[in-house]
């Protein structure tokens, strides 16, 4: 949907530029040439300028995303994941309650592996800011974060006001240019997850790209706009059942 | 022995029909609970706690650390810090565990550290931290977000609400600042 609409928005724009290609090609020397030609006709010619028109739009806007999005900037691919304590690759933790209820609580990792890039973007990405919010349903578990105190909003990671863990990336990329894979940045906050309804048996935890909660307005909506030509984003799901 | 599960939530505390402790800081407070009731009590007032937007406390071995680093602050000493695999740790005769036993009866405060992040380092958990006030009273502190103490409440609640403690365990150091 997210894709189709930035199709909408290009399109809308290359439209734009085209009719405004057509007034200002109206009366000069590509009418005279089509005239010279023999395209007498008014209607003919404003056809043939409009076409033209629509095609170097179209070739313009295809330029400028290519300058843009892979000669000035190269997307950056970060991947999330989920791992246990000892670095074991999780999809789905099982929690036990045969004993005490309230000893229930599961720690596991976000495992975050950022490549590729370049000096221009990662400096674009740490300027705007960036979070990725660990969702989960705060109506039947808590969460925590192992080395610290989500509550204290000075550190990277921190909770918001829904209950919701928000782990500030962008300024791990200070200072890098291209990231080889081999080289990646590898990030691993660890957390903790508690049930506190206990009729629910199973809760997905989802990771979402969003522009950071720690930056003004006017950033976020840049970044907003810009993360799906700057940040190829990939998730791995994670499940947490409750026996 | 009185077990209070500690909570925070950003609104006005809510009105149970059990015992509640409060922080100096409005917006932590413990709920008295019973173990063998508990699911039965999360279960029944979830919509409530859900409403009032309250969040249980949870604790790690990272809080235990910090809170028996600046136990001064609090006015406590430490008694005695129990873990989880504390049978395995007997059994297999850890050294970790041996000298961190031998600092804690001692009263090596700087050594019971130095062990306690090793033992940390290789994975072991805290799951009780044992303390006692100045005035002699004891109050333990659990790794499933509880409290607990067997003086009677009143006797208690001056030294909770004064010492900040709870409200160092739930909201963490900004409390102190």
């Amino acid at each position: 949907m997210r894709d189709r609409i930035i199709a909408i928005v290009i399109k809308t724009f290359s439209d734009v530029l085209a009719i405004w290609l057509v007034f200002s090609l109206a009366n000069n020397s590509l009418t005279q040439f089509l005239n010279a030609q023999g395209f007498s006709d008014p209607k003919a010619t404003l056809g043939i300028v409009s076409a033209i028109s629509l095609a170097v739009s179209g070739l313009l806007i295809i330029c400028l995303e290519l300058l843009f999005f892979h000669v000035l900037f190269k997307p950056l691919s970060i991947q999330v994941g989920f791992l246990s304590k000892n670095n074991r690759s999780l999809t789905k933790e099982k929690l036990k309650t045969t004993t005490n209820p309230m000893d229930c609580q599961a720690e596991y990792k976000l495992n975050v592996e950022i490549s590729g890039g370049n000096r221009l973007t990662n400096l674009l990405l740490n300027a705007l800011g960036s979070d990725l919010v660990i969702k989960y349903r705060p109506d039947a578990y808590d969460t925590e974060i192992s080395n610290g105190w989500a509550t204290t909003p000075l550190q990277n990671l921190y909770k918001n006001r829904s209950g919701q863990v928000r782990y500030y990336w962008t300024d791990s990329l200070r200072g890098h240019t291209t990231i080889d894979e081999e080289s990646a940045i590898i990030l691993r906050p660890e957390l903790i997850i508690k049930p506190k309804r206990f009729d629910v048996h199973k809760c997905n935890v989802d990771v979402n790209l969003r522009s950071s909660a720690k930056r003004w307005f006017p950033s976020r909506v840049v970044f907003f706009s810009l993360k799906t030509f700057l940040v190829k984003y990939e998730v791995k799901s994670f499940k947490i059942i409750f026996e | 022995m009185q077990i209070f599960k500690l909570f925070y939530s950003e609104r006005v505390v809510p009105e149970l029909d059990v015992k509640i402790v409060k922080g100096s800081n409005p917006e932590v407070f413990g709920i008295q609970v019973k173990p063998e009731s508990y699911r039965e009590f999360m279960n029944s007032h979830y919509n409530l706690l859900r409403r009032y937007r309250v969040q249980q406390h949870i604790m790690s071995n990272y809080k235990f650390m910090q809170l028996i680093e600046t136990k001064s602050r609090f006015g406590i000493e430490i008694g005695d810090i129990k873990f989880t695999e504390e049978e395995d740790l007997i059994r297999n005769n850890n050294e970790i565990y041996i000298e961190l036993r031998k600092a804690i009866s001692a009263g090596d405060f700087d050594s019971l550290v130095e062990y306690l992040q090793a033992l940390d380092l290789d994975g072991y958990k805290i799951s009780r931290l044992e303390c006692f006030t100045e005035t002699g009273e004891r109050i333990n502190v659990h790794f499933n977000g509880t409290i607990s103490f067997s003086s009677p409440l009143k006797m208690m609640e001056p030294y909770i609400r004064d010492s900040l403690l709870m409200d160092y365990l739930v909201k963490g150091p900004e409390v102190l600042h």
